[in-house]
């Protein structure tokens, strides 16, 4: 169980599970500022062969963490077969098309809006 | 303010003068009230015991007349009755009526005093005794005189007993009058002494008193002097604060002046980016087949918006662009310079090759964002428009022109010239540019027929997620039901008419997005 916090959001890994649980606001500025988030994803594509990300309490993503996803929606699809799962919510506004493009970069990706 | 705090320090001070000088007065005041009082106390102690001691002796000296003319008289008796002289016995009897005067003037002077009642009753009760004593005494007398009665002793006997009893009583009279006397000294002294420590406790009272406004003010005199050391001490502490404050504070201005002024200037950057690489009026109006009309408003915090409205030489067409790089600030701005640049310059290098383009502007976005550790990427749009061989001759129910279109954008609002509204959703089209390295298969092409009459609205997301007061977006369906109620206006009025509208829609609320608006009619 790997936890990271901060004013506003919380990004929770179990990796028992093989989840990762996003919730709250994500407007961190720029990659470096997301780095402990995508070493969190990176190690969690490692640890296992499958992973679902959920994203349904969410409720905002800027541009650079919609950066940050769809570079690791990149490196997961480049892991020979690699299972990764997108749960999110229609009511939230940023996903619809955003997570559709995840989609589009892994169309192995099983994406289930809520 | 100074001269409020000066008038009331003035009146506390006379308030505390006048204090100290009624206290001194009030204290003199009862320490001679007292001294007047006990002076009037000894007055009257001394006339009292003045005048006691002259009763008394007055009393004594008239009490030992009467003594003594009652044993004068019995003496004279006795002489009288030892002798047988007749002349003798006469002038002894004349003696005998002397004493007597004697007596009954010691007594009137003894009554004229100051008795008590006791005294005077008992003077009262001796005059009847004596008065028998009298009567046996003038008895002698006479008989002595005529020579008759030979054994006078039993008259003799009760004169004197007579005589005696009075003169006993006198003396206890005379010592009860002492005992008086005495009473009244010790009265007197007591008196005396209640007074004097009347005066002693006036006396100290009114020191007492001295020395407590004397207290009172050396107090207050401290407490004022300590009160000025800690004012002057908070005057110092109130100087040193603000002085710090003053310090932090002109930092602050100082950083945030500077913040502004890079901020002023990044802004006006941005700005000018985006007025100098807009198509211009000019350009715009000299095309021909369409009937153009542009639209873009900054917000406060600039956006990145994009859109491009360019005449290809080559193939006659026109070229339009749109798009919104993401987040805000000087960063998007150059990212639209850059698109703005890779677009005019692939227009020509690819023949308007749309896919190509945006593939192109995919990758260089992408490395040169990387480059700048950067993750702007955005939405992009293109169209190119060729007008038809029947366009141009202007035959009816002909399409008159082709629209090819490819990039993820906004969806594109097509209303026909009998009113109807076509959405083109792009999503499939396309893909974020500059999101990721490698996109090239995500960009598909489109198609459109444009009749005569027929409108294209392309706009950017500013216009649909602009908010009112009630944060409720204007979206999509408001902007299509603007553009259908005003299809057959120019595309300038629809422009006006569809901006008019948002801004009505957003009141007094704040923009966060850029407005980008591009409408375009074929004629």
């Amino acid at each position: 169980m790997k936890i990271i916090k901060d004013d506003g959001y919380k990004v929770e890994y179990n990796a028992a599970d093989k989840t990762v649980d996003f919730s709250g606001t994500l407007r961190l500025s720029g990659l470096t500022e997301y780095a402990p988030i995508v070493e969190c994803l990176e190690t969690a594509v490692d640890d296992a062969d499958s992973l679902t990300l959920s994203l349904k309490d969410l409720s905002f993503l800027n541009s650079s963490g919609i950066a940050v996803l769809s570079k690791f929606v990149i490196k997961a699809r480049n892991k020979p077969d690699f299972s990764l799962t997108i749960l999110g919510s229609d009511e939230t506004p940023w996903q619809g098309k955003s997570l559709k493009n995840l989609q589009r970069l892994m169309p192995s990706l099983t994406l289930e809006l809520l | 303010m100074k001269n409020k705090n000066n008038s009331k320090n003035k009146r506390i001070v006379k308030q505390q003068i006048i204090l100290v000088l009624s206290g001194f007065f009030i204290a003199f005041l009862i320490l001679g009230i007292s001294a007047k009082v006990v002076l009037k106390n000894q007055q009257e102690n001394y006339e009292k015991l003045d005048y006691l001691v002259n009763q008394s002796n007055a009393k004594s000296s008239q009490m030992t007349n009467l003594s003594d003319a009652i044993r004068d008289r019995m003496l004279i008796v006795y002489d009288i009755l030892n002798t047988t002289d007749i002349f003798d016995i006469d002038d002894k009897s004349m003696l005998l009526s002397d004493r007597a005067s004697d007596f009954i003037i010691a007594r009137e002077k003894l009554m004229s005093l100051d008795l008590t009642e006791k005294q005077k009753d008992e003077l009262v009760d001796q005059r009847k005794i004596l008065k028998q004593a009298q009567i046996a005494l003038q008895k002698i007398v006479f008989n002595a005189l005529n020579e008759t009665g030979n054994n006078q002793s039993d008259l003799i006997k009760k004169a004197r007993d007579v005589n005696a009893g009075v003169l006993i009583r006198l003396n206890n009279m005379r010592l009860v009058q002492t005992e008086l006397s005495q009473h009244e000294l010790k009265a007197a002294k007591s008196s005396y002494k209640s007074t004097r420590e009347k005066m002693v406790m006036m006396g100290l009272g009114g020191l007492a008193i001295c020395l407590s406004i004397v207290f009172v003010v050396i107090h207050q005199i401290r407490a004022q002097g300590d009160t000025l050391t800690d004012v002057m001490q908070q005057l110092e502490d109130s100087n040193q604060t603000l002085e710090n404050r003053v310090e932090k504070r002109t930092k602050q201005l100082i950083k945030t002046r500077e913040d502004n002024l890079r901020m002023g200037a990044e802004l006006d950057i941005s700005r000018q980016l985006q007025k100098v690489i807009l198509p211009t009026e000019k350009e715009i109006s000299e095309i021909d087949s369409l009937d153009i009309a542009a639209f873009m408003e900054p917000a406060d915090e600039i956006g990145g918006d994009y859109y491009e409205v360019l005449k290809h030489a080559e193939n006659g067409g026109v070229l339009i662009g749109i798009g919104d790089v993401t987040g805000h600030g000087l960063e998007s701005g150059m990212v639209m310079l850059m698109i703005q640049s890779i677009i005019r310059s692939q227009s020509t290098a690819t023949g308007c090759d749309l896919i190509k383009m945006l593939q192109v502007a995919n990758k260089t976005i992408h490395d040169n964002v990387s480059r700048m550790n950067s993750e702007k990427n955005l939405s992009l749009m293109l169209l190119d428009y060729q007008q038809t061989a029947e366009g141009e001759s202007d035959e009816p129910d002909k399409p008159a022109g082709i629209v090819r279109y490819s990039g993820q954008h906004e969806s594109m609002l097509v209303i026909r010239s009998n009113g109807q509204v076509e959405e083109f959703d792009t999503d499939e089209l396309g893909f974020p540019v500059g999101l990721v390295e490698d996109a090239d298969d995500f960009f598909k092409e489109g198609h459109l027929e444009l009749y005569k009459g027929d409108t294209v609205v392309l706009y950017t997301d500013g216009i649909t997620e602009a908010a009112n007061a009630e944060h409720e977006l204007y979206g999509i369906e408001r902007l299509r039901e603007i553009a259908v109620a005003n299809f057959k206006s120019s595309a300038v009025d629809i422009k006006d008419k569809i901006i008019a509208h948002v801004k009505q829609y957003i009141g007094e609320q704040k923009i966060y997005d850029d407005l980008t608006l591009l409408v375009f009619k074929q004629v």
